[in-house]
């Protein structure tokens, strides 16, 4: 690889420039402030761009380091050859990264090319920027080189950026933060945690099982001590036994034959009980269950005494069997039969009521009187009421006559004074007349002559003319002018002098009319038949016709209150058919007729066939649902009631009261009858099903008895019950003593009672030496105890503690495997980057050794202490530089500066030959010989010149004794 | 009449699923209350009798809680019988400290020592290195024989008499059910035409090898029909979940079949989680975060990763790498694969920058 020229538009004090670089050598001696460092960047800018940071310091930020000074374009471009193919590479930049500009040409085609990035430097030399500056960038100062994972990746040929090499550090970072968490400095981490959890836990189970025998021995003394007590207590209870036994020999002796008295009364009890057992060989009742029999037994003899009192003979059957019969339809209640009473008692009454509603003879003969005057007359009224009338017309006629008598005087007078005055108005009606007409001819005249100019006498005749009509007029007014109605009233006197002969004539035919009319009227209704006598004769006509309608009226009415009260007396012999209806045949009472008469005024029955009902009877035939129903009208009922009411109404009264009397009678025997026989029955059932319970209870106890004997033998069976109650609980008494005196004392040593030989005394000074001895062994019992019961809080807790140190170990073993596992990782990781970088040390160390040796002079016989340290330099993984010194390896700190910046150079031109086997790259050297002395500085250059066959080198220098 | 066949109930017992000391006392502490609680469900069942076919206690150390509640259960609940048989695990001299031995409470001994309730005969025997006990074992045909005895079935005569039962010696004796206790699993087979015998397993799983549930077993006798059912009664379950991860590649896949496989599981129980199959050698799998997830689910959880590392190490031989070298590396070690795998696995994830743990 090789670069060809650049072009630097502006970068830092550097602007517009162009620079050809030959393909060796390129030495560039500038002096110091032409931008030689500035050159050097630009050419790494141009590959790695420029770094993007924030730092603050011109030293530490090359973008704000390098910006122009003139403020124009920040950047150019610069031309290479890499693989046989030449790019141009232009980069401007920005006051930031994102402004920065990137482009790559091809310059064969030049053309925009991708076969790079903008990451162009670390894609060509393989390594990151600050590689670059370790390796292929070589500073005046910090020649030597210091390895990173870029360089270590790029040594060991793995050219990947992302490959493992380059984690190696972190890698083994993580597996130290790993194993931390087990093991850290100062004795901590989990292991730690968990071991010394161990050891307590360990401790404490240790403690408990250490005491697992004590406690196993303590228990084992417990019980020891356990038995030793309890046999104490029994020697006790032995010399307590013994002191009561000496002590109480006498008492003893009167318990002896107290015990011997309670077992004889207990004897004496079972021998009394001897005979009431036998008794009860069939079994022992219950005393409640004897009373119960008892009670049987007294109702038994009342049942008994009962059936006996109520004994039913044949007649009594016969009897009731008819009486059965009679009721077969029930036997009406008290109830029943006194509402029939009170409805025969209403009969009665409502017969007493309805006389008042009947007409007296005397009304019935004069109703049959004036019956037979107007019964038949249809117009009676109106025949009166016409001859009233015309009596008054009759009166009236004679008063017309003698008017039209006078008005015929006064007409005839008026006619012959007309006649005289007539004549004298005929002839002044002649004069007036004539004048008249004289003055109409006048005036015509006069009007003729005006109209043939003879005015003056025109005018006069007009005048004479008009004069002569006012003289007529005014004669006639004066006159009074006979005219033609004058005339027609003449003729109306004679005419109404005629009609009022006429008048008169006719009034006297009408007169005779009603003289004849009034004396045929009243020759029908009364006796008197004088017209003159007529004023009084019609008055009492109306008054005879108007008693006959009021004897109408009266009988109306009471018609109508007698057939309310039949309605009643209807429901109320319904009461008494309903009731005692059934029973009429009892005392041959045949209702038939009675009934026939009564329905038929009682208006509604229903036609069953045996009362044969026609329309003459007054009744209406009507078919309903229920049969035909025929109504009696109220007339028929009337006249029916009359005829029923004579002839039956007191033998009906005396048939029902007799047959009530006659139900209430039978129904009192019926009552008794079936009474007797109830009680008769009921109480000889109870008898047959107590009686034989009673008799085989008693059968177990007695042999010969009889039904009277029942009472006296359960009183027996009673009595022994009690007794043999009373001997038990007597035995039971007296056999509780025994038991509790047995229980309370120790009966066979009174049954075997013997004066003892040891003395009291003996026995008090035993039970003292036993004392003593239990509290001793109480006191040690009770020690063991408490030791016991510490021990074992501790030893049972063993499980837990064993399960406890399980965990815990098993924590631990899991902690130490893990913790093993990590630091096994780590040093085989280690091991194995050493070996995989040592792979690629042999050389790396031989190209530094040939360096060493060609930029020393060795190569030219050179010799020398210091030399002879560089002869031994030697260069490891780590790219650090080591020189053999009395015998050991030695850092080269302790080196002159010109010898350090000698090994340096050398262990940079080994590091890009180990670095870059087949394209080489070029090198930039800024100044590096600045430290060496002459020789050195002599050698370096021909170092360089030999170096450059190989390498394109770009060396800055600022004086000429550094340029060859 | 109805009875409860139990065993092996360890009372104070060591937890073997690597509990801590507090969950430890805890668990001993529930199965004390278990065991109560079997016996008042005896009251309320009207159940006649309990038989103890053996380890009622762990060892010979019990605390003097554990002795006076079980004493008090079986003073108090005098209707019930309680059939006691030591086991080779109860040394506890726990009858030898009572006061007084109780009428319902029925012990046997190294002889045959048989309880007649009506036509059911119990006859037990506190199994000893005497052969002939089978010999001597006489049952009434006529009656329901329930035998109570505890040790490991066998065939054939052991070395060790003390705690095996020869079953074959057992056929055609008349017995209708062999109420055994040792073994900690519930299991009823056949013993000839006549009975089976039966273990009722434990009363609740202290570690992970007694996983599954636990309880005991009731029997009904009504005549001369018996009927008997395991009545599942332990507080906790202890399950062991294999999860085969092969294919897998990161913890939430990880996790969610987990959590598919853990559908069954009740959150009250002891869980353990073993992750197998094979994983790819960049698998990304955080076990601290499932055993933290499940033991905040869980009343206990822990998570085993038996895995195996799916690689292809002939892939590495001339891999020109740091990962190359390194593998090559551990492969040519003196190590287990167990170990080769973990330490590659490890490595792996170190350079590829995952969280280690």
């Amino acid at each position: 690889m090789r670069l060809i020229r650049c072009y630097i538009e502006n970068f830092g004090g550097i602007t517009n420039m162009n620079f050809e670089f030959s393909e060796a050598l390129n030495i560039i001696n500038k002096d110091n402030g032409w931008g030689k460092t500035t050159f050097a960047v630009f050419i790494k800018s141009m590959f790695f761009g420029m770094e993007s940071t924030t730092k603050r310091k011109l030293d530490e930020n090359e973008r704000k380091k390098y910006m122009p000074w003139n403020a124009g374009r920040y950047g150019g471009n610069i031309e290479f050859e890499v693989n046989a193919n030449k790019y141009r590479v232009e980069r401007f930049f920005g006051a930031r990264d994102r402004e920065d500009y990137f482009a790559l040409y091809d310059l064969t085609t030049n053309l925009l090319t991708d076969d790079f990035s903008d990451n162009l430097g670390e894609e060509i030399f393989k390594i990151d920027r600050e590689a670059f500056e370790r390796s292929i960038y070589i500073p005046q100062q910090q020649i030597s080189v210091e390895a990173n994972d870029s360089l270590s990746a790029k040594l060991s040929n793995i050219l990947e950026s992302d490959n493992d090499i380059n984690k190696f550090e972190s890698a083994i970072s993580r597996l130290d933060d790993a194993a931390r968490l087990y093991k850290k400095k100062g004795d901590r981490g989990k292991i730690s945690d968990i071991e010394s959890n161990l050891r307590i836990a360990e401790r404490e189970l240790n403690d408990c099982l250490s005491r697992e025998a004590p406690y196993e021995e303590l228990k084992n003394l417990l019980s020891i001590k356990h038995n030793e007590r309890v046999e104490l207590d029994k020697q006790l209870v032995d010399i307590d036994r013994q002191m009561e036994y000496v002590g109480g020999f006498a008492e003893k002796t009167a318990k002896k034959n107290h015990y011997e008295e309670l077992k004889n009364d207990v004897l004496e009890k079972e021998n009394a009980l001897l005979p009431l057992e036998d008794f009860f060989i069939n079994g022992i009742p219950d005393y409640d269950e004897v009373v119960m029999y008892e009670d049987n037994a007294r109702q038994l003899a009342s049942y008994r005494l009962t059936v006996m009192q109520n004994m039913i003979c044949d007649e009594d059957r016969e009897e009731y069997k008819r009486l059965s019969e009679i009721f077969i339809d029930g036997v009406p209640n008290d109830d029943e039969l006194n509402k029939c009473e009170e409805a025969i008692d209403n009969v009665s009454n409502l017969d007493g009521s309805m006389k008042a509603y009947i007409l007296t003879d005397e009304e019935n003969s004069e109703m049959s009187r004036l019956s037979s005057i107007y019964g038949d007359t249809d117009d009676f009224e109106l025949q009166l009421e016409e001859c009233n009338k015309k009596y008054k017309r009759y009166l009236e006629i004679a008063t017309d006559i003698e008017r039209e008598n006078s008005n015929l005087i006064s007409l005839e007078a008026w006619k012959d004074h007309n006649i005289l005055e007539e004549e004298n108005g005929i002839k002044i009606k002649k004069n007036e007349i004539g004048i008249g007409i004289a003055g109409i001819l006048a005036i015509v005249i006069g009007i003729v002559l005006i109209t043939n100019l003879q005015e003056i006498i025109g005018s006069i005749m007009v005048g004479m003319g008009v004069a002569g009509v006012a003289a007529m007029f005014l004669v006639f007014i004066r006159n009074r002018w006979v005219s033609p109605e004058e005339e027609k009233q003449i003729v109306k006197n004679e005419e109404d002098i005629l009609s009022t002969r006429t008048a008169i004539n006719n009034l006297e035919l009408e007169r005779k009319n009603i003289q004849i009319m009034l004396s045929d009227f009243s020759d029908k209704y009364s006796d008197r038949h004088s017209i003159n006598g007529m004023m009084n004769i019609l008055p009492e006509i109306s008054s005879s016709y108007n008693n006959y309608k009021q004897l109408i009226l009266k009988k109306q009415k009471n018609d109508d209150k007698a057939f309310e009260i039949l309605s009643h007396l209807n429901n109320q012999v319904k009461i008494i058919d309903n009731t005692i209806g059934r029973f009429y045949s009892l005392i041959g009472f045949d209702n038939t007729n009675v009934d026939e008469g009564y329905t038929r005024v009682t208006g509604t029955l229903v036609d069953d066939g045996t009362i044969k009902l026609s329309a003459e009877d007054g009744v209406d035939k009507k078919q309903t649902e229920n049969g035909v129903i025929f109504t009696a009208s109220k007339a028929a009922q009337g006249s029916r009631y009359n005829t029923w009411k004579m002839n039956k109404r007191i033998a009906q009264e005396k048939k029902w009261r007799e047959v009530l009397r006659t139900v209430r009678e039978k129904k009192n025997d019926y009552n008794m009858l079936e009474n007797k026989i109830s009680i008769f029955e009921k109480n000889y059932n109870v008898m047959k099903e107590i009686e034989p319970v009673i008799y085989n209870f008693i059968s177990k106890y007695f042999e010969d008895f009889t039904p009277t004997d029942y009472e006296d033998c359960l009183v027996k069976i009673k009595n022994k019950v009690l007794d043999l109650s009373r001997l038990e609980r007597e035995r039971q008494l007296a056999s509780d003593k025994l038991q509790k005196f047995i229980s309370e004392n120790e009966v066979s040593d009174l049954e075997n009672l013997q004066k003892s030989d040891i003395t009291i005394e003996v026995l008090q000074e035993q039970r003292k030496n036993v004392i003593v001895k239990m509290n001793n062994v109480r006191d040690e019992y009770d020690h063991i105890k408490t030791r016991c019961s510490e021990f074992s809080d501790i030893v049972t807790k063993k499980p837990e503690l064993e399960s406890e140190v399980e965990r815990l170990k098993n924590d631990l073993n899991e902690a130490n495997a893990k913790y093993d596992i990590l630091s096994t990782t780590k040093m085989f990781l280690e091991k194995a980057k050493n070996q995989f970088s040592s792979r690629y040390l042999t050389g790396l160390n031989d190209s530094f050794v040939k360096y060493v040796r060609l930029l020393s002079g060795e190569l030219d016989g050179m010799d020398g202490s210091a030399d002879s340290c560089l002869r031994t330099a030697t260069l490891n993984t780590q790219l650090n530089v080591n020189v053999e010194a009395y015998g050991s390896k030695k850092e080269i700190g302790f080196l002159s500066t010109g010898c350090r910046d000698l090994l340096g150079i050398c262990s940079r031109f080994a590091l890009v030959d180990a670095m870059y086997e087949v394209e080489k790259p070029f090198l930039i050297l800024d100044d590096p010989f600045v430290n060496l002395d002459e020789e050195k500085i002599l050698n370096s250059l021909i170092f360089l010149e030999q170096v450059a066959k190989e390498y394109q080198i770009i060396y800055f220098a600022c004086h000429p004794s550094r340029v060859m | 009449m109805r009875i409860i066949h139990c065993a092996d109930i360890h009372l104070d017992s060591k937890m073997e699923a690597n509990l801590s000391k507090e969950k430890a006392k805890e668990r001993n502490n529930e199965i004390l209350m278990t065991f109560k609680s079997m016996v008042e469900y005896a009251e309320l069942n009207k159940v006649d009798a309990i038989i103890i076919a053996g380890d009622l206690f762990d060892s010979k150390n019990v605390s003097a809680k554990t002795k006076n509640i079980v004493k008090d259960l079986i003073f108090s609940h005098n209707n019930i019988d309680f059939l006691y048989l030591r086991g080779n695990h109860d040394s506890v001299c726990f009858v030898d400290e009572l006061e007084y031995i109780p009428d319902n409470l029925k012990l046997f001994s190294n002889e045959w020592v048989q309880y007649v309730y009506g036509n059911i005969a119990i006859t037990g025997i506190e199994v000893n290195n005497n052969p002939s006990i089978y010999n001597t074992l006489l049952l009434d045909m006529n009656k329901v024989n329930l035998v109570v005895m505890h040790g490991q079935t066998s065939k054939y005569f052991s070395r060790d008499l003390t705690e095996t039962i020869n079953i074959s010696q057992l056929r055609n004796k008349n017995i209708d059910y062999l109420a055994l206790g040792h073994i900690h699993s519930y299991v009823a087979e056949q013993l000839d035409n006549r009975g089976i015998y039966c273990y009722p397993g434990c009363l609740e799983g202290r570690g992970f090898d007694e996983c599954g549930y636990k309880g005991f077993v009731l029997i009904d006798i009504d005549g001369e029909r018996m009927a008997y059912q395991f009545v599942k009664f332990a507080r906790r379950k202890l399950s062991t979940i294999e999860v085969d991860i092969t294919g897998l590649h990161t913890t939430g896949q990880i996790e969610e079949k987990t959590d598919s496989l853990l559908n069954e599981t009740n959150k009250k129980d002891l869980l353990k989680v073993v992750l197998t199959g094979e994983v790819d050698i960049d698998t990304e799998l955080d076990t601290d975060y499932l055993c933290d997830k499940y033991s905040s689910q869980y009343y206990f959880a822990k998570i085993y990763n038996r895995t195996k590392l799916a690689i292809n190490y002939s892939d590495f031989e001339n891999d020109i790498s740091l990962k190359g070298e390194f593998i090559r590396l551990v492969l040519n070690s003196h190590m287990s694969k167990v170990e080769k795998d973990q330490i590659i696995m490890y490595g792996i994830k170190a350079l590829s920058g995952e969280e280690l743990g």
